[in-house]
């Protein structure tokens, strides 16, 4: 079964294991409590309101370029990988979240603001991540 | 109620200790303590220690057990964690023991032993894990560097401060630990070789950050009353405050600013009756260039954007009017993780009893600590005075 993140060992959490089902399927969900409607990405089981009746909605993947940098030393978990980009995007709920940044052919794709989307990309040895591509 | 004081203050030299271990690191500063203090051992009746990642860094845990049995404490005895702040969260630990009248004498040591693993990405991962969200930043390869890189560039495009202004905190830095016997590096350094290293994560580069670093360190806190009967070196513990963000930075509203720092100078401060212009010399979190930059802001020893300014134009060196790491900091001095927020006490102790030798700014009569875990996760001041 298809596992999420690069090295992450928490296979055993549902919602880990469902998100990573989802991003197989090409599709990214964030959840919403049910009590107060906050909205999270990524998913969390409980709210900060106390509530722990959460829904899964379809994420808006297309965001924002907020920030970046271009990581020359990486952790052990990436020494095969670097240099590479990770940004900070936006999302149209408010929402911010860090990925790598993928797909960069000009400087323009590292401006400011610049639009962007989240897609799920499949790694060796039955894994899937999320990844910015620009858009 | 209980006034509490540092009696005592030691650190081991901090450097690559390739050929010891946490145990003998932790002895000598331990021994250090009790060879030049008037104390019977027995009388210390709590032992907290400040380690991040004991058990990663070396496959060793509750460190209080085997650090108090093997220097014959008959103390109370256990480790504290807050990612890179532990040595300062131990320390108010310590000290709400004492001010709560739970122990009369703690002794507060500061401890990490970092080399055990040598390849640089494997301690990377380790410092990584403990300090950011390890599913949703760590595992995607974020580093601390590339977290410090991108708040650094909000900053300067917030503020226009510049690349060199970033710069010369490792400048100042390095020279101030050139008056420091116990510092790693005791070399000055150029804003040029700093610009011209090795990239780590744009636009921050090698000399930017910390080496790797073995040490320990350790102060003795008591109450006014017990310290009395012992010494007359002693300051006062005036005021404590920590507080915390999210460990999550794509979270945070503004890169440029981390409000922990500045919530717990606060509380810190007005515990201790100051306000920041009252600080006459401070030791502050700078595991990169750019944390002390934004530290100095947070805590209200300069307006926002003009810490780096007045980096550059000197004012923060040992001899200028705000003089900041006059240790060398964690970038000169070293910075073993837990036992950083001790030596930080430790400078803070020598300066206010006017016995940090040619590190001794003027006039020091209120010390502040700022320690953070990761960009921004936690952090603790403590305010210290003469009186």
């Amino acid at each position: 079964m298809t596992k999420f993140g690069y090295v992450s060992v928490e296979d055993y959490v549902p919602l880990v294991g469902e998100f990573a089902e989802s991003l197989v399927k090409g599709k990214i969900f964030a959840t919403k409590c049910k009590a107060c409607g906050k909205e999270y990405f990524p998913p969390r089981e409980e709210c900060i309101c106390l509530n722990d009746e959460m829904e899964k909605i379809d994420l808006d993947t297309s965001a924002k370029l907020v920030s970046y940098t271009i990581i020359h030393v990486p952790p052990e978990s990436h020494s095969t990988m670097a240099p590479y980009i990770i940004a900070i995007g936006e999302f149209p709920n408010g929402l911010k979240t860090m990925a790598h940044l993928v797909g960069v052919t000009s400087m323009d794709d590292l401006k400011i603001g610049r639009p962007m989307k989240l897609v799920p990309q499949t790694l060796e040895n039955e894994r899937i991540v999320y990844k910015f591509v620009p858009a | 109620m209980n006034k509490v004081v540092v009696a005592s203050a030691t650190m081991t030299p901090f450097t690559d200790h390739y050929d010891r271990d946490i145990r003998d690191l932790a002895s000598e500063a331990i021994r250090d303590i009790f060879r030049k203090t008037e104390i019977e051992r027995s009388a210390v009746d709590g032992l907290v220690i400040g380690s991040m990642a004991s058990m990663s860094f070396t496959n060793q845990g509750n460190l209080g057990a085997l650090i108090a049995s093997e220097n014959n404490l008959n103390s109370a005895s256990f480790t504290v964690e807050a990612g890179e702040a532990s040595g300062q969260a131990a320390l108010r630990a310590a000290y709400s023991l004492i001010k709560s009248g739970m122990h009369e004498t703690v002794l507060v040591l500061g401890l990490e032993k970092v080399t055990d693993i040598v390849k640089l990405p494997e301690i990377l991962s380790v410092v990584n894990h403990v300090n950011m969200d390890s599913r949703w930043e760590a595992d995607i390869g974020l580093t601390l560097a590339s977290s410090w890189a991108m708040i650094a560039k909000s900053h300067m495009s917030q503020y226009g401060i510049t690349r060199e202004q970033i710069a010369s905190v490792a400048v100042k830095n390095h020279y101030n630990a050139t008056f420091n016997p116990f510092a790693q590096f005791k070399s000055k350094l150029r804003i040029e070789t700093i610009l011209r290293a090795p990239a780590l994560a744009s636009p921050l580069t090698l000399f930017d950050t910390c080496a790797a670093a073995d040490g320990a360190a350790a102060v003795l806190l008591t109450t006014e009353e017990k310290a009395k009967s012992f010494t007359d070196q002693y300051i006062h513990v005036k005021g404590t405050g920590l507080a915390h963000g999210t460990l999550r930075i794509a979270e945070r509203d503004r890169l440029y600013s981390i409000p922990a720092i500045k919530k717990a100078a606060k509380d810190a401060y007005e515990m201790a009756g100051i306000s920041p212009s009252d600080i006459d010399v401070a030791e502050v979190h700078d595991s990169f260039t750019i944390a002390e930059l934004i530290a100095l802001e947070e805590m209200g020893i300069f307006e926002p954007g003009q810490s780096g300014p007045a980096t550059e134009d000197g004012r923060t060196k040992k001899d200028g009017d705000r003089p900041i790491n006059t240790s060398g900091g964690m970038k000169a001095r070293g910075y073993p993780f837990g036992a950083a927020g001790i030596a930080q006490v430790v400078e803070i102790y020598e300066q206010l009893l006017g016995i940090a030798g040619e590190r001794q700014v003027a006039d020091a009569n209120i010390g502040v600590t700022q320690a953070l875990a990761g960009t921004g996760g936690t952090s603790v001041v403590h305010v210290f005075g003469t009186a």
